[in-house]
């Protein structure tokens, strides 16, 4: 795999809630998903950062939405994952998923067992 | 019940958005604004000025940090390094290497160049590029493979001089690698360019030698063609493809 291509934590986690989102996902609504899915509350600016690179990276692609009141005017910027991005997503998620086999991490945090 | 930026206030956000503009882009500052402006109208205005001042921050910090370090780097590279080589490579002047007087002037002139150029190349591409760039990977190999030229030892300059050559011959050959060292390239020749001419126009037509401004200047705009030059590295080629989704 491409070291450029491979991806972060926050990487994925933003292009997991883009794709969640579907063509509802810009700036706000990622924040929002992000937050309402792991608790977290990351600053918009790691948000725009993660997002700009990304689209360097040509993982993400943005196409312009209409101007609303509420937004002062300004447009909404809607994002979607490119194939080269879902591609790095799922070798990130495949490499996770490997690392976790025979673990039982999630069972045992589910019923509070062996390894709490 | 914070104060919530209103469209009627919106004209005041607009050096605001001109100065996000600058580290952004203009596209990419008008949505960040538009989703700042949204966001505050239920978190207020408080929360919308330092969401801004943080955004600007962590989207404009990288390049001006980068600049500093390479002009910090130069200046080391200038009062330091050239001062050790002043002093110890006196006693070898006369030393011809292992290839003889004409292989000299290449073999120990091309590294010592190329090391001049990366020590302002390097610090500017691992701060915008991150380490996991190409750019700045082979930044970093060249600079190891050129920095023993510094030392007075023909031997050891023989030999940085050959394997410079032939690091970057095997990389002009290698498509992965073949951008980045014309990307390198580019900027540096850039560099040399713009520092003699600002500085023959400096002693020639002022009559004095501002050569820290020189150098500045050079450095900038041989950052800027980098950073304009960066984006065609990250266009991939079909041949690449396959190797990226393997």
């Amino acid at each position: 795999m491409n070291p450029e291509r491979s991806l972060g934590e926050f990487e994925q986690i933003v292009l997991l809630a883009v794709l969640r989102l579907g063509d509802a996902a810009y700036g706000v609504t990622i924040l929002d998903e992000i937050a309402a899915k792991t608790g977290r509350n990351p600053a918009p600016g790691a948000l725009y950062t993660t997002l700009h690179r990304m689209e360097d990276k040509g993982l993400v692609t943005f196409r312009d939405g209409s101007p609303t009141p509420e937004r002062g005017g300004r447009a909404k910027r809607f994002v979607t994952v490119t194939r080269e991005g879902r591609n790095a997503l799922a070798s990130a998620q495949s490499a996770y998923q490997s690392l976790l086999q025979g673990l039982d991490l999630l069972d045992a945090k589910l019923f509070g067992g062996a390894y709490a | 019940m914070p104060e919530s930026i209103s469209s009627a206030n919106i004209s005041r956000t607009a050096p605001a958005e001109w100065l996000l503009a600058r580290v952004a882009g203009s596209t990419r500052a008008t949505a960040i604004l538009g989703d700042l402006t949204e966001m505050a109208q239920t978190r207020g205005r408080l929360w919308f000025w330092i969401a801004y001042a943080r955004t600007l921050v962590s989207l404009g910090w990288r390049t001006p940090v980068a600049f500093l370090l390479a002009i910090a780097s130069v200046k080391f590279m200038l009062v330091r390094v050239l001062h050790l080589v002043a002093h110890y490579g006196a006693h070898h002047l006369g030393d011809v290497g292992l290839f003889g007087e004409m292989n000299r002037e290449v073999l120990w002139n091309l590294p010592m160049v190329i090391a001049q150029c990366l020590f302002f190349a390097l610090p500017f591409v691992f701060v915008c590029y991150g380490r996991r760039n190409r750019l700045t990977q082979l930044a970093c190999t060249l600079l190891l493979i050129t920095i023993p030229v510094y030392t007075a030892l023909p031997w050891v300059r023989d030999l940085s001089g050959v394997l410079t050559l032939l690091a970057i011959v095997a990389a002009l050959l290698l498509s992965l690698w073949r951008r980045p060292v014309i990307v390198l390239a580019a900027t540096s020749v850039t560099a040399i360019a713009v520092v003699t001419t600002c500085a023959y126009i400096l002693t020639s037509v002022f009559h004095h030698r501002k050569v820290f401004a020189c150098e500045a200047i050079g450095i900038a705009i041989a950052l800027m063609v980098c950073s304009h030059l960066h984006g065609w590295l990250l266009e991939e080629r079909p041949a690449l493809i396959g190797d990226t989704h393997a």
